[in-house]
């Protein structure tokens, strides 16, 4: 037993190599690569220059529409998503059906979004703009921000402060070049720094300004920066070392440590997939125990249906149906499942137990049915054969009662097999589930691997993928060894 | 021909040395009768069949003009006030109306729908503008223009009815363009139709022909390569099954859905690729099984008498062990098509398959306007259901005659 678990420990070592090989052949060497979207992207919102870098306070301005020709309050409300009457009341010398004069200014909100500061001043990388609106209010801890169309806005007006102190690496980082790039050009005589000593790391305080290095951003600067430009064995070896050592490199997306995005996003997986789990076992093992003693009557052939078309059906589309059948509109705009759970804090529901019980019990239904299927099925089978032995019949003809000779003699034996079913499933569940998490918004681990997937954010795929297919090694593992703990008869050689 | 006891070579060289013949007819006739004691024994297997059966009439007969079985049922759907890319028809739509007079004249208004500033600021996308102002044109040319501008809140539609302005920009089932795209089943449409006023009963015929089109061929290259992966592996051993056993196994510890993922991302979205991806799942789990039988029967006399006899290893492996694997082949191939025809859909409900009709498709396509109307998904799931329980109980009845061995084995 001790050398087949340890023989089974080493074969892990190859199948683990293979599998990080096999995964950085998949993210590498497959066409459609991150540099590409990533310059697409830089392209399309006109970001692949920098202008000069301010660091500091800013005054709030309010935020104004320049009117064109077919304008109307109405078009402008529509287009802003703010009621009519708001413009209105901040314009008083318009009414609602006032024609606007095309190139005049009409105000739309008293103030400024903080996800335009943001992107304006630079807080965060042009992607992050969420950062950095939280950024700018955890650094304007008494300056009181309202709402607009669902965004936080600051009042016109105030002053609000948008850093403490920064340094070059930071501003690096957000402007996307590399901290060299910012001391090549402050070597002398900027005007905070006269005497031109700068280091990368030297905290700049508000009211600095330092000249930003106006360099366009390029295929060959991106893929330097994300480290992609050296050679691919030396990419692949890196690659492995990391992996060994569990050092992923952070998200290109976000330069958020891989480990975090998915430890962050696992507990949601986690509850969907044990919930599911759940669900298939009540299901799977009464169910199949009681098919088993009434086997060929009606409600076994009618429980063997259900399970045969439970397993040919699939969990997405059950899902849509119960989601039809139950609560037709909570997967639509203010429904329950509608909005992406990310903002954890902000869900309420996550912190009540009816909430979860709201929000998690259709997935893991949908979920759950088809595993339940082929537990029970299983279960079923294999109860059979064990009622077939021997020894179930010397203990009917001993005149035990039926509870007592399913449960004593032949359940227990006739799980071993079921068991080994199971674990089979847990490993497929958490792979299969993805799609659930798609459906239901659950910001699993999933959802989230196909929006990296989307975006090609390599580190993070790597990450998630590396470990569901740990996950799934393991588990097969544990298959294998409590085997043959639970049933003496097996013996590895 | 030869002389007695020397190699003979196949069964008809040994026969015609003989005098004797050997009798095609007798074999075809054992099939038949194999055939029908199955159907009667095994009902849910017979079942099986005439569902795989029945959808494989629907597929073929698609093939070609696109859409309902051999003409039946493929139905116009224009007389659904013809709705082009109805995802965005509603708003869009009342916008370009919005910018038109009741006297506009043809060449007017397509100057009109040509530019882009009517649109206004609520031009969301320029992808989705374009779009309709190619409908808009199309129609215009066409002298099919749906819909005409009673006065500024009326507009009336090509079937006669006159619709409020601001009904046609409502969400839901108020707006008329959305209830008449999605109608339920009735003499005209059999099984409805769907958000863009196509007819289901097409649609889902249609999708039959993808699903099977590339459950069928994913499986049998998938099947195809395991086979003789694991035939090679299994009669070589050593080294080289022990290679391939881990690579093998660390192909199974991606969980499939993420190995479909990663290679539908990278790739076209296009049936092929679709097909090659999930191939490659095939492999593994085929390799593991033909591995288990070929260990077993190298081991049998009969490999060991042809081995004294010097027969090569390739000719071990195809005259005698390959035969005896026919029965675990047949039943992996059945199992593994329901499998793939699922895997599949569940891809293209994700948004990574094909362009084509596609069940899992359709099943998205419904869940956005499954408040207003469940049918598309519903037969859609339905048909990939019924077509998936065929092959899984097909499958089964086929394990159970042929090897029971492989029981449990999914």
């Amino acid at each position: 037993m001790q050398k087949y678990l340890i023989r089974r420990l080493l074969l892990v070592i190859p199948t683990l190599w293979l599998v990080i090989s096999l995964l950085f052949l998949g993210v590498n060497l497959l066409p459609g690569d991150y540099v590409t979207i990533k310059l697409s992207n830089l392209e399309a919102s006109g970001a692949t220059t920098q202008p000069a870098d301010i660091i500091g306070d800013i005054e709030i301005e309010r935020t104004l529409h320049r009117v064109v020709a077919g304008d109307s309050v109405d078009s402008l409300a529509l287009f802003y998503g703010v009621a009519p009457e708001e413009i209105v009341d901040l314009n008083p010398r318009i009414d609602l059906d006032s024609e606007l004069i095309p190139g005049s200014s009409i105000i739309i909100i008293d103030g400024q979004l903080l996800s335009v500061i943001a992107r304006q001043e630079r807080l965060s990388l042009p992607e992050d703009v969420d950062q950095g609106v939280a950024l700018l209010i955890e650094r304007n801890p008494d300056v009181d921000f309202s709402t607009f169309a669902g965004e936080p806005f600051a009042q016109a007006g105030t002053t609000l402060k948008l850093r403490d102190s920064t340094n070059i690496n930071e501003l690096a980082n957000v402007n996307r070049v590399t901290p060299e790039d910012y001391l090549n050009v402050n070597l002398v005589g900027t005007p905070s720094n006269p005497d031109g000593e700068l280091a990368a790391d030297t905290p700049l305080l508000p009211g600095t300004t330092i000249i930003a290095p106006t360099r366009e951003i390029t295929e060959s600067s991106v893929k330097h920066r994300l480290g992609l430009d050296k050679p691919l064995g030396i990419q692949y070896v890196e690659f492995i070392w990391d992996t060994i050592r569990l050092k992923f490199r952070p998200s290109f997306q976000t330069n958020e440590p891989s480990m975090d995005i998915f430890l962050r996003t696992l507990p949601r997986t986690l509850h969907l997939n044990v919930y599911a789990l759940i669900v298939a076992i009540v299901v799977a093992l009464p169910v199949g125990v009681f098919s088993a003693m009434r086997q060929d009557r009606l409600p076994d052939y009618l429980l063997r249906g259900f399970a045969i078309f439970a397993l040919a059906a699939p969990s997405f589309w059950v899902a849509t149906m119960l989601i039809f059948v139950v609560s037709p509109g909570s997967l639509f705009e203010g429904g329950l499942w509608s909005i992406p759970l990310a903002e954890e804090e902000a869900r309420s529901i996550f912190k009540s137990v009816p909430g979860f019980f709201a929000l998690y019990t259709i997935p893991a239904v949908a979920g759950g049915i088809a595993a339940g299927a082929g537990l029970m099925r299983i279960t079923r089978s294999e109860l059979l054969e064990v009622l077939r032995q021997d020894y179930v019949r010397t203990a009917w003809s001993k005149g035990l009662r039926e509870r007592q000779v399913i449960r004593r003699h032949a359940f227990r034996n006739a799980l071993v097999p079921v068991l080994s079913v199971f674990g089979l499933q847990v490993a497929a569940l958490v792979g299969g589930n993805i799609i659930l998490e798609v459906l239901f918004n659950i910001p699993g681990v999933g959802l989230a691997l196909l929006q990296r997937i989307y975006q090609a954010d390599t580190p993070v795929i790597a990450t998630m993928v590396f470990f569901l297919a740990l996950f799934v090694i393991i588990v097969n593992i544990i298959i294998d060894v409590s085997y043959a703990l639970i049933d003496p008869r097996i013996r590895y050689a | 021909m030869s002389e007695p006891g020397a190699d003979t070579g196949t069964i008809e060289e040994f026969a015609a040395s003989q005098g004797l013949r050997v009798d095609d007819s007798g074999k075809l006739r054992n099939g038949l009768r194999w055939f029908a004691t199955f159907m009667a024994q095994k009902r849910l297997g017979a079942a099986g069949v005439l569902l795989v059966f029945v959808w494989s009439v629907i597929a073929v007969g698609t093939v070609g003009d696109g859409g309902g079985w051999m003409g039946i049922g493929r139905y116009d759907s224009r007389d659904v006030f013809e709705i082009a890319s109805a995802t965005y028809a509603d708003d869009k739509l009342a916008n370009v109306l919005d910018g038109m007079d009741e006297d506009t004249s043809d060449a007017e208004l397509r100057e009109l729908v040509s530019d882009p500033e009517i649109y206004g600021p609520a031009a969301i996308d320029q992808g989705v503008a374009q779009e309709m102002i190619d409908y808009a044109l199309r129609h215009i040319e066409e002298g099919t223009l749906l819909a005409t501008l009673v006065d500024e809140e009326q507009i009336e539609i090509r079937d006669g009815t006159i619709h409020d302005v601001d009904a046609l920009l409502a969400t839901g089932t108020d707006n008329p363009l959305t209830a008449a795209s999605l109608q339920g089943p009735s003499g005209k449409h059999w099984l409805g139709t769907d958000r863009a006023g196509h007819d289901l009963f097409s649609r889902v015929t249609e999708g039959a022909r993808l699903s099977l089109y590339i459950g069928f061929f994913a499986t049998l290259i998938g099947v195809g390569a395991g086979t003789v992966i694991g035939l090679v592996a299994g009669s070589l051993g050593g080294t080289v099954d022990l290679t391939v056993n881990r690579i093998m196994d660390a192909i199974q510890s991606y969980p499939p859905i993420v190995f479909l993922l990663l290679i539908a991302s990278l790739t076209d979205p296009s049936a092929l690729w679709v097909t090659l991806a999930l191939s490659v799942l095939g492999i593994a789990p085929t390799n593991r099984i033909v591995r288990g039988s070929v260990i077993q029967i190298r081991e049998m006399p009969y490999v060991e008498a042809a081995r004294t006899i010097g027969a090569s290893s390739i000719r071990i492996m195809v005259f005698h062990i390959l035969p005896n694997l026919f029965a675990p082949l047949i039943v992996i191939f059945s199992i593994t098509i329901g499998a793939f025809i699922l895997a599949e859909a569940a891809l293209s409900f994700l948004g990574l398959g094909t362009l084509d009709v596609s069940w899992g498709k359709m099943i998205a396509d419904g869940r956005q306007f499954i408040v207003y109307s469940p049918w598309t998904s519903l037969w859609a799931g339905l048909a990939l259901s019924s077509l998936v329980f065929g092959f899984n109980v097909l499958g089964d009845a086929l394990r159970d005659v042929l090897d029971p061995r492989l029981r449990g084995s999914r």
